[in-house]
């Protein structure tokens, strides 16, 4: 496996050439990116847990990770996962040569952004699917209840029904246990994502938020 | 000096110690008003009701800890099925 994991070649650049391309991120994959940011970042500070907005969130954070993964196989090649495949002892290489200033250039993920990706993607999938199987409403279906008992009437969460005990069954419990945990290291792995994106761009003097942000002719 | 002022604390936090949460198996009421009335007579001022998982749960301030109190009650036959801290 080359250092890079990457079926491309052109953009790859010596160690430390100012001059080297940066990733060209496709619209769709700054959608995805932006969305489960927002979704992840909602859910966990705005919403409910529980609640038709947090539900709702869950099912457009599952819907975009599927969106990507297809995006993985058929989208543009810096989007590829041919181009990122996952290597561990690269991204320490990578980690490495950025701790002396010599971090090279990819026309994809570097390897530890690739590693980092892999890692946030698992995450948010077992986020997603423990929070599916933990619902027992749809987001429509609670939005009606939470109509219903906010405006007194508990009947419809009587027809509705449910286990009838608080958080009883073993299976409840770990699903939420797992939930739990996937949410708390889905916030971890988002900061030390950030912190890594703020570290090499300010070692290597390279803006990597930019393309993430805007189609590359918009930038200068 | 001491030993005043520990009486007098505690003479003070008499009337919040005999306010005890609801326990489960209470049975505070179907209705809204009712388990306002009941969870307000345990101790425990009532925010909000809210559906969650076939429960109704309502939110509630302990009066004796300032805490937000999450109480879990089974709209079909009134009774607290869960109490949970809300931290």
């Amino acid at each position: 496996m080359t250092e890079s994991g990457s079926g491309l070649s052109a953009g790859l650049s010596p160690k430390g050439q100012a001059t080297a391309t940066l990733p060209r991120w496709d619209p769709l994959l700054r959608l995805t990116h932006w969305g489960v940011a927002g979704v992840v970042l909602g859910n966990y500070a705005l919403t409910k847990e529980g609640s038709s907005v947090h539900i709702a969130l869950g099912w457009i954070g599952l819907g975009l990770l599927a969106l990507r993964l297809i995006w993985g196989f058929v989208g543009p090649a810096e989007a590829r996962f041919a181009s990122f495949s996952p290597n561990p002892m690269a991204a320490l290489r990578h980690l490495a040569s950025l701790a002396r200033g010599q971090a090279p250039h990819y026309p994809s993920h570097n390897p530890a952004g690739a590693m980092m990706a892999y890692a946030l993607w698992a995450c948010l999938a077992v986020l997603t699917v423990t929070g599916i199987l933990m619902t027992g409403a749809s987001p429509m279906k609670q939005a009606e209840l939470e109509a219903a008992v906010a405006a007194g009437d508990w009947s419809a969460v009587v027809e509705e029904g449910g286990d009838g005990e608080e958080n009883e069954s073993p299976g409840g419990e770990a699903l939420e246990e797992v939930h739990e945990v996937a949410a708390n290291l889905i916030l971890l792995l988002a900061l030390l994502h950030v912190a890594g994106v703020a570290v090499e761009s300010r070692v290597m003097r390279r803006n990597l938020v930019a393309p993430m942000l805007v189609p590359r002719r918009r930038r200068r | 000096m001491k030993p005043l002022f520990a009486l007098a604390l505690g003479l003070t936090l008499a009337p919040f110690a005999a306010m005890a949460l609801p326990a489960v198996g209470d049975v505070v009421g179907t209705t809204p008003e009712a388990a306002t009335a009941a969870l307000e007579a345990a101790g425990c001022k009532v925010a909000s009701f809210e559906p969650e998982d076939g429960q109704i749960e309502a939110k509630c301030t302990d009066a004796a800890t300032s805490k937000m109190m999450e109480i879990y009650i089974d709209p079909k036959t009134g009774a607290v099925t869960g109490v949970k801290s809300d931290d």
